[in-house]
């Protein structure tokens, strides 16, 4: 391949460049699909088996014959599991590519989720533990609409739009507290499955 | 004037050098390792071609210790940013004529 290139392709090159240095394009459809089945796995579990369904702010989750740290547990597996699988995914996804998985570009993107994602996690555990349980399933989908709304900028643009519509769903879920955990089921679920279909077709299947 | 931009031509027509002026555009630094793997080159090709930049002003270098190692962080320069986008100027002004 000769070292200079004609104009078309020199503007070409430029673009490709500049998008490659600063975005990591290859989050995974597939992941996205799997967290929507655990997610509502999750709330199937939550509210069946562990009879969690909170109908005002303050929850008084122990008084009904249940173990609070049960839906703590099963939160955070359906977190770290959700998470664990996205990174997986996309590192194969990145190496299939030919680039390497773990890339200045997936570190500055992850950085960018990570932030507003730990904060808003701090934020539905001390209002847990001063009693305002019912505040997890909006909050949660709140942060990680603005954790998302963060890292597109350092990936698929796509990525905006599922941000937006989580963030509004919470806001839904924090005005109708009693349906909170089927708004939750509906972001976390539904629109995963739906937006990780999306990306799949879009981006993954044909590679 | 015209001769002004044929030697700017004459350092970014280099499709190594045009990736590495590209990335530094868009990123405030970047060290010698996140270069080499976005343009996939060698350590001595790289070094060739940034140490071309430098000498002419369009990429700075700032060395640090990151852990007690040497790391050099590369960023482009105002006179870099200045030529560059003169450079992508020209390229789109060049295509639309021959449209």
């Amino acid at each position: 391949m000769s070292n200079h290139l004609p104009p078309d392709q020199q503007i070409k090159a430029i673009h490709e460049m500049m998008e490659r240095s600063t975005r990591f394009l290859h989050i995974s459809g597939m992941a996205g699909i799997l967290a929507g089945i655990i997610a509502i796995a999750a709330s199937w579990i939550a509210i069946n088996s562990f009879a969690f369904q909170p109908d005002r702010y303050t929850y008084h989750y122990t008084a009904m014959g249940g173990n609070q740290w049960n839906i703590v547990y099963l939160g955070l597996s359906t977190l770290v599991l959700s998470f664990g699988l996205g990174l997986v995914l996309a590192r194969r996804n990145a190496y299939k590519k030919g680039s390497p998985g773990w890339s200045p570009t997936a570190r500055r993107m992850l950085t960018y989720f990570a932030t507003p994602l730990l904060t808003g996690g701090l934020v539905i555990f001390l209002f847990w533990l001063k009693g305002f349980v019912a505040f997890a399933a909006p909050l949660s989908l709140i942060f990680y609409g603005l954790a998302l709304l963060h890292a597109s900028h350092f990936t698929l643009t796509d990525i905006r739009y599922l941000g937006l519509i989580e963030l509004f769903l919470g806001l839904v879920a924090l005005y109708w507290i009693q349906h909170s955990l089927l708004i939750w089921a509906v972001g976390f679920g539904m629109v995963h499955i739906v937006y990780g279909l999306y990306i799949y077709l879009r981006y993954e299947r044909n590679s | 004037m015209k001769s002004q931009l044929q030697k700017i031509q004459k350092v970014f027509e280099n499709r190594i050098r045009l990736g590495i002026m590209s990335a530094l555009s868009v990123n405030e630094t970047l060290d010698f390792n996140a270069l080499k793997e976005l343009l996939e080159l060698t350590d001595g090709n790289l070094a060739t071609h940034l140490k071309t930049l430098q000498k002419h002003k369009y990429v700075e270098t700032k060395k640090q210790f990151i852990d007690n190692k040497p790391n050099t962080q590369y960023s482009i320069t105002l006179l870099g940013k200045k030529d560059f986008s003169d450079h992508i100027a020209a390229l789109e002004k060049l295509l639309q004529q021959l449209k």
